[in-house]
């Protein structure tokens, strides 16, 4: 208890020396002093039990996820299109068996066309992709920032428990980077429900500012890393190309960078994992708790 | 005294000083409960860890007990366990602070394993696989303390749920001081 004990009572503040010299308080004030007192010791008994405001989500970070979301459904929309009539010609190539079969003339012609189609789509790419990727750059640089200051440098790993444990009695259920983050689904769509959880989040009516912050910025790290490479693939195909100095070869490259493009915008099937289902509510009766328990 | 009589009364104390000291050494073992009753096997855990012999051998003791306890679940074990915690602490065989840990390991969703004296980029980034398998071996002993032997099904989903955002925070907060350091 008497390391609790005020400062100016442990060193002799000179300061609390001098109150004992001034004016005595009227008689009538003093139990209001005594309220005051008390009172400014609840409010910093409060705060103290509060952990420190964790600013996770500044307007901009808000506004660069939110732009991520129209960028990349933009595009999505744009490559829509090109895409839909590269999946038709491929349909009609391997249907009329051109795989192996060069020299027939209808073959040539089909793949003349895909490989124009190719090319539009890789062009479209290579000038649409630079803005995606500085958007969801934007984003990840800015959360990098803060959750390397905030959750980093100035928290243990205790706290952060202690940021999941404060926010999950706030909230009952924690919908954003639930036992696994989406990895599917298309980009847009993503950035679109980010920016929904952000909002949610910071109001006070989502899951954890802490979790959806994590699961935002590691997405976005992992998108940039697959813009990457699909820019990479982009620059080979269209090396190869011209190395081949025009089209009629359908090659396996073609297809993989299709991939590619499809698996970043497009994303995969939704594979969420649920973690432990949650009984119902009221199932169990009101646990015990220890005072040893923290 | 003949010599007959000689030989049988020493033979008589032999046989005494043997089975006294066989009995000593019973004592002085101190025997983990063999009960399968749980609370036969927690006054004996009381009655031995009362002897300061027996004393060192409290973690001993203490996995015995979640043994027993484990083959007649009830979710009366955690105020059972937090009860002879804080006995064992009032009779100066463990300190409060070990109580605690021994409490919320066992049957808290927290986790007590995690690094509380240094900042996260400072510290919990460059010993995460260590961290990371110290809360693997905290859950599985959650698993014991909340599932086994209380059957709390809701309280250690809650653990689960703890351990995977938290492995998530941690991954997510080390990449972010990487990439800023």
């Amino acid at each position: 208890m008497h390391r609790f004990a005020p400062k100016s009572r442990r060193t002799g503040n000179p300061a609390a020396k001098r109150q004992h010299t001034g004016p005595r308080h009227l008689p009538g004030t003093a139990p209001l002093c005594l309220v005051a007192i008390l009172g400014a010791f609840a409010v910093t008994g409060a705060a103290a039990a509060e952990p420190p405001a964790i600013r996770l989500f500044p307007t901009t970070v808000v506004e660069n996820v939110k732009e991520t979301g129209r960028v990349a459904r933009d595009m999505e929309t744009s490559l829509q299109d090109i895409i839909g009539e590269l999946d038709r010609q491929w349909q009609l190539y391997r249907e009329s068996k051109c795989e192996g079969a060069d020299d027939d003339s209808g073959c040539q012609q089909i793949a003349q066309q895909l490989g124009e189609k190719y090319l539009e789509m890789l062009s479209h790419m290579e000038a649409e992709l630079p803005r995606i990727e500085a958007s969801v750059q934007a984003t990840s640089d800015s959360l990098e920032r803060r959750l390397s200051l905030e959750l980093g440098q100035k928290m243990t790993a205790r706290g952060l428990q202690q940021v999941l444990v404060n926010e999950s009695s706030r909230h009952t259920r924690l919908p954003a980077a639930r036992g696994g983050r989406r990895s599917g689904g298309r980009l847009s769509e993503r950035f679109r429900q980010y920016y929904r959880l952000v909002v949610q989040a910071d109001t006070g009516g989502g899951g954890s500012v802490a979790l959806v912050a994590a699961d935002i910025y590691l997405d976005s790290k992992e998108v940039l890393q697959l813009i990457r490479l699909t820019r990479d693939e982009i620059n080979r195909s269209k090396l190869m190309i011209e190395l081949r100095n025009g089209f009629g070869t359908v090659t396996p490259e073609m297809s993989q960078v299709v991939g590619g493009v499809r698996n970043v915008l497009f994303g995969e099937e939704d594979d969420l994992t649920t973690g432990e289902a949650m009984p119902p509510a009221g199932t169990f009766p009101a646990e015990y708790r220890s005072p040893l328990e923290e | 005294m003949d010599y007959t009589t000689r030989k049988w009364l020493s033979a008589g104390w032999l046989m005494l000083l043997v089975a006294g000291c066989a009995t000593t050494a019973d004592t002085q073992e101190c025997l983990l409960p063999g009960s399968k009753n749980v609370e036969s096997a927690f006054s004996q855990a009381r009655e031995d860890l009362s002897r300061a012999e027996c004393q060192y051998r409290f973690d001993a003791y203490f996995q015995r007990l979640m043994e027993v306890a484990e083959g007649d679940p009830d979710t009366g074990h955690a105020r059972r366990f937090s009860d002879f915690l804080l006995w064992a602490n009032s009779q100066d065989i463990i300190n409060k602070r070990t109580a605690k840990d021994y409490y919320n390991r066992y049957f808290s969703h927290k986790f007590v394993s995690l690094p509380d004296t240094y900042s996260n980029c400072g510290y919990t980034c460059r010993v995460r696989d260590e961290v990371a398998a110290n809360m693997r071996d905290e859950l599985r002993d959650k698993d014991q303390g909340l599932l086994k032997v209380t059957g709390d099904r809701e309280k250690y989903a809650r653990a689960n749920d703890l351990y995977q955002s938290l492995q998530l925070l941690i991954e997510a907060t080390c990449t972010a001081c990487e990439s800023v350091r």
